[in-house]
């Protein structure tokens, strides 16, 4: 034990132990270089530290005028030497000086005024033009630092006087208080003083290995400072990904690990592909499933080239089917209001586009795409979201592959043990549903939405077998998944929160 | 998604059995409903499918659920014979035609109405107006006491000041115009015939007004009360379809109440989709064929035609099969079927979602991401081996934070209907974002380094959407000592790494400031004179770096100097 301390002895340790403390024990105040020394040596319970406060008197600017002399003093030595004095002969103070001095001396009865305005000494005045020396005497010794502590209970009241009770300009005196320390050897400390004491602790101990000693390979004939590693160490700032883009990555990898390709596009959308394209009609209440965002300027799109190909086609299917043996929403087509340009609401419109450019089976895509809808923010509604959609196509696929593959998503994404499933509404799949799985501690959460594209969605858009569509709230997973109850917290301002979210 | 509020005792009296709060969540699945609330009696539902009016009310839950606790066909359909001739006509006036054309409407007989059904039967009314109907616009409904109407009722247009009658809950008689500036109904709706000069009346051939459709009803014949046993009701409206849609569900709402319907008829004198003379209820008569391989395909199962029919029957259609095909006609409540899928969806859930056994996929395809999506996570790797923090901010913001930013304020995209000025634009670059995380973390220990890849969206006129969204590096150091030459050494080691080869201008081998002649000196308010560049790769400008004026860190009560890096459309930097 006693050996393991000597042998981690900081060199800064070993020298404060030595040239510090003379014996055994003494009680030492160290001076501030050997505070980090001394709380070392505290830690590994060889010295007991004891801080003290020490309040210092020392004199102001106005202090150090009155070093030849306080008003008071001055008005009294001039009485005695004139021995009667008018007010206005005191022309050696300024108006205020002169004023203070008067009311003070007056108001401890030191002097009378008497008609005429001549001041008289009281000699009565109970030793109160004592105090007026004392005071004096006080601002010649604080000229060199007092400590307050020492000084007896008049002084000590004098200071106090003249340190607070004055305005800020009228102060004599100004008290510091400085926290120094004492440091006694422990019993442990001192059986290992004493054999600091004696040892020789020469040069040949190393702490650091410098590349000198690599070089002329003078290592070899010295000893290392063994370390303690009771020491708390310092704290660092690192780079660090943040724990949502993480959580998103891991769903990226895990769809493409499926075999899905991922799909990108613009957040500013036409009302075309985010809502037309989608079987939702241009004005019906199934419109209302959620409100969108409309762009200020421009309003509309230049041109529907673009959509060209498909425009026909989705104005016949919303007006009466078309060919796809739906009898349709039954209106004339807007192919202005087509254009309107808005936020992206949902995912699903980047499925829509991926059904455009990719008709063909078979096919996987999916988007993690950025979403807008006017929605009150609070701890569930982000002001924007990440939504998780994506499409299957195939000759194949069937209701039952829907529930396979959503079931599949809760496991793999969500971990969930437990699912099941509700019908559910979208104005784009039939049949539709929505997925649930068991949370260990929440119960059943929704995780979003599915179904199989209406025959409406996918024939105007060129493709002729089923497809199965998905769409899953981004947010709601990543705060099961990093346990967070309030999604602003993600995308909190507070670098320092951010730091302590452990995941 | 549309909320309603109902009676629980009054949803088990049409049920005719009682049911604990929790049976009754299960149960609304089926109607593709959620129990939100319960609050004694009442029952809070939020009813997810928008296309189903007939849903919005405790007599249609009753009936889509009633088959799963008694196990019985539904046995109260209205019947086929209503379009049988009847006594009872509205006769429309040809001025309506550009006004409010189209009205609907039925007799009632034998209703017992209680409070309860009477406080039911209004909320209908007003929920299938207000939701379904858009506040009135497309849909309105007015309900009578039919013992004071004198048939044939006229459906008319008049002059605002033509007409006089005591509206419901006033106690004089007004002008039609009048009620528009004076009633709160009136106030309420007037926008519906602010672009008309005549105003649609109904009244009977008496001269007694019923009603100023889409506004109020008269305060005597159109006063219904508990106790009333005949009543008339009328449905008005721009689409034929709809008026006789939602005319059907009030009367098979009113018949499951046990009262008995009479048709009237309508006579138009123009045309319209269903003639001239149209009865209401109307039977939209709409066979579908379907057939049974139909319902297997889309469903992945193996069915029996009689457990088709058997479960169809519990939703209300009317099914034959013959053929391997079914011949549906849904129950004239409904419209929303457009296309075999519904009925077969309608199938799926009497079959029970969770009866399914779930499949596997059995295609093979390769996975792949995007094109940006490889340079984002090398450049995220890059930073935050430079010890940089990532940050995630959202898109939307205020005008405000990004007025006196990086980029001029004419290319922000602006939203029309925001709901609140703080997320009221689309951020067009990431600077703001992270000097919001900045004005905020002056306790946070420095010092710090933080960046962020996100999209941003900038306005160009160039191109058919007027605007672009890409995706931007941002970066940003602060401490006491931060200085533009801690972000230029990033930028030249993320340019080193990050650049396509032949982009590069310097020697490979040359790592240290190889790019450090590619800074432009540029002038910008929000940057200390001087100390501020555009970045060019390739002699085209990639994005900005500089040391933030001590004016903006002021206005973002930032108490560090901040020194800023944004590279914009990484994509177009550095894919290949």
């Amino acid at each position: 034990m006693l050996e393991n301390l000597l042998n981690e002895l900081h060199p800064l340790e070993i020298k404060l132990l030595k040239e510090n403390i003379k014996s055994s024990d003494e009680e030492v105040c160290i001076a501030s270089e050997n505070q980090g020394p001394a709380s070392w040596l505290q830690l590994k319970q060889i010295i007991e530290i004891t801080p003290q406060v020490k309040t210092t008197v020392y004199l102001t600017e106005l202090g150090k005028k009155y070093l030849e002399g306080t008003p008071e003093k001055k008005v009294i030595d001039f009485i005695k030497e004139k021995q009667s004095v008018k007010i206005t002969d005191i022309d050696f103070l300024d108006v205020e000086e002169k004023k203070d001095a008067i009311k003070f001396l007056k108001s401890y009865n030191i002097i009378e005024i008497q008609t005429g305005g001549v001041l008289v000494l009281n000699e009565a005045d109970g030793g109160c033009s004592g105090k007026i020396e004392v005071l004096q005497s006080l601002i010649k010794d604080a000229n060199n630092s007092l400590l307050f502590d020492e000084l007896d209970e008049l002084k000590k009241s004098l200071v106090n006087e003249r340190y607070k009770e004055r305005g800020k300009t009228r102060n004599i005196f100004d008290l510091t208080k400085e926290t120094t320390y004492l440091i006694k050897l422990t019993e442990q400390g001192k059986k290992v003083w004493e054999v600091v004491q004696k040892k020789d602790f020469s040069k040949d101990e190393i702490t650091q290995l410098t590349p000198e000693m690599l070089k002329d390979g003078s290592w070899r004939t010295k000893h290392f400072r063994e370390f303690s590693f009771d020491i708390k160490p310092r704290r660092i700032l690192i780079g660090r990904p943040h724990p949502y883009a993480e959580f998103i990555n891991e769903v990226r990898a895990k769809l493409l690990s499926m075999g899905f390709c991922e799909t990108r596009g613009g957040i500013v959308e036409t009302e075309f592909w985010n809502l037309d394209a989608l079987f939702m009609p241009q004005s019906h209440p199934a419109r209302d499933v959620h409100g969108v965002y409309f762009v200020k300027s421009p309003r509309y799109a230049k041109t529907i080239k673009e959509e060209e190909k498909f425009i026909n086609n989705v104005s016949k299917v919303h007006k009466n089917g078309g060919e796809t043996g739906s009898k349709g929403w039954g209106y004339e087509f807007d192919n202005q209001q087509t254009k309107r340009l808005i936020l992206r609401s949902q995912g699903t419109v980047m499925s829509a586009r991926a059904l455009a450019e990719h008709p063909e089976p078979p096919g996987k895509y999916f988007t993690i795409a950025r979403c807008f809808r006017p929605d009150d923010v609070d701890s569930t509604h982000a002001p924007d979201f990440l939504q998780l959609d994506g499409i299957v196509l195939s000759e194949s696929i069937n209701f039952r592959s829907l529930l396979g593959l959503l079931k599949l998503f809760a496991s793999e994404l969500a971990c969930a043990k437990e699912v099941k499933f509700t019908p559910s509404y979208f104005p784009f799949t039939e049949p539709s549903a929505s997925l649930y799985a068991k949370h260990p501690t929440l119960g059943w959460v929704e995780l979003g939405g599915a179904g199989i594209f209406r025959p409406e969605v996918t024939a105007p858009l060129g493709v002729k077998v089923p497809v199965i569509a998905w769409g899953l709230g981004l947010d709601r997973m990543a705060m099961m998944a990093l346990k967070i109850n309030d999604i602003r917290d993600f995308f909190s301002r507070d670098l320092e929160t951010m730091r302590y979210v452990n995941t | 998604m549309a909320g309603i509020t109902i009676s629980k005792k009054d949803l088990e009296s049409l049920l005719k059995k009682t049911l604990s709060v929790a049976e009754l969540g299960t149960l609304l699945h089926s109607v593709k409903g959620e129990l939100k609330e319960t609050n004694g009696d009442e029952l809070k539902i939020d009813l997810d499918d928008t296309n189903r009016p007939d849903l919005l009310c405790a007599e249609g839950i009753a009936r889509e659920i009633k088959y799963q606790i008694s196990n019985i066909k539904y046995q109260n359909p209205l019947t086929k014979s209503k379009t049988e001739k009847t006594d009872n006509e509205i006769i429309v006036d040809t001025q309506l035609r550009n006004i409010r054309p189209y009205i609907g409407g039925f007799l009632v007989k034998g209703l017992s109405l209680t409070e309860d059904g009477l406080a039911q039967l209004i909320q209908t009314q007003e929920k299938l107006a207000d939701n379904y109907g858009r506040n009135r616009k497309n849909i309105s409904i007015g309900i009578y006491n039919a013992e004071e109407i004198t048939f044939p009722v006229y459906y008319k247009a008049i002059s605002p000041e033509e007409k006089k009658f005591v509206p419901l809950e006033f106690d004089r008689e007004i002008t039609l115009k009048e009620i528009l500036e004076l009633h709160p109904k009136g106030k309420e709706y007037a926008y519906i015939l602010k672009d008309f000069s005549k105003y649609p009346l109904l009244e009977d051939s008496k001269g007694n007004v019923l009603s100023f459709p889409p506004i109020i009803n008269s305060n005597s014949v159109g006063r219904v009360q508990a106790g009333n046993v005949n009543l008339f009701c009328d449905v008005t409206g721009n689409n034929i379809e709809q008026v006789l849609l939602i005319a059907n569900i009030i009367a098979q709402n009113l018949k499951d109440r046990g009262a008995e319907i009479i048709p009237v008829e309508v006579k138009y004198p123009y045309d319209t989709k269903f003639g001239k003379n149209v009865v209401s209820p109307y039977d939209f008569k709409e066979e579908i064929k379907i057939n049974k391989t139909d319902f297997e395909k889309l469903l992945g199962l193996k069915l029996e035609a009689t457990k088709i029919i058997e479960e169809l029957d519990k939703s209300g259609y009317e099914t034959t099969f013959s053929g391997e095909q079914f011949a549906i006609t849904p129950p004239s409540y409904r419209r929303d079927i457009m296309h075999p899928v519904d009925v077969i969806e309608d199938f799926a859930i009497r079959y029970g979602y969770n009866n399914f056994e779930p499949a596997e996929l059995d295609e093979f395809t390769v996975g792949k991401t995007t094109s940006v999506e490889p340079i984002i996570q090398k450049l995220r790797k890059l930073m935050i081996g430079a010890g940089f923090e990532e940050i995630v901010s959202n898109i939307l913001t205020s005008k405000n934070q990004m007025l006196g930013n990086t980029e001029p304020s004419e290319s922000i995209i602006e939203i029309e209907n925001p709901v609140s000025d703080t997320y009221s634009v689309l951020r067009n670059s990431i600077v703001p974002s992270l000097l919001s995380v900045e004005s905020v973390s002056s306790k946070s220990v420095y010092p710090h380094k933080i960046f962020e890849i996100g999209e941003v969206v900038v306005a160009d006129s160039t191109v058919n959407y007027g605007s672009r969204t890409i995706v931007n590096l941002t970066a940003l150091i602060s401490y006491p000592e931060a200085s533009f030459s801690d972000l230029h050494s990033v930028l030249d080691i993320i340019l080193y790494y990050s650049l396509p080869d032949s982009e590069q201008s310097g020697s490979k081998k040359d790592i240290d400031g190889i790019y450090s002649n590619n800074l432009q000196k540029i002038e910008h308010p929000s940057f200390i004179k001087g100390r501020a560049a555009n970045i060019l790769v390739n002699n085209k400008i990639v994005g900005i770096i500089g040391e933030v004026h001590p004016q903006a860190l002021e206005d973002w009560k930032i108490r560090n100097p901040v020194v800023v890096i944004e590279l914009k459309d990484i994509e177009k930097i550095f894919v290949k």
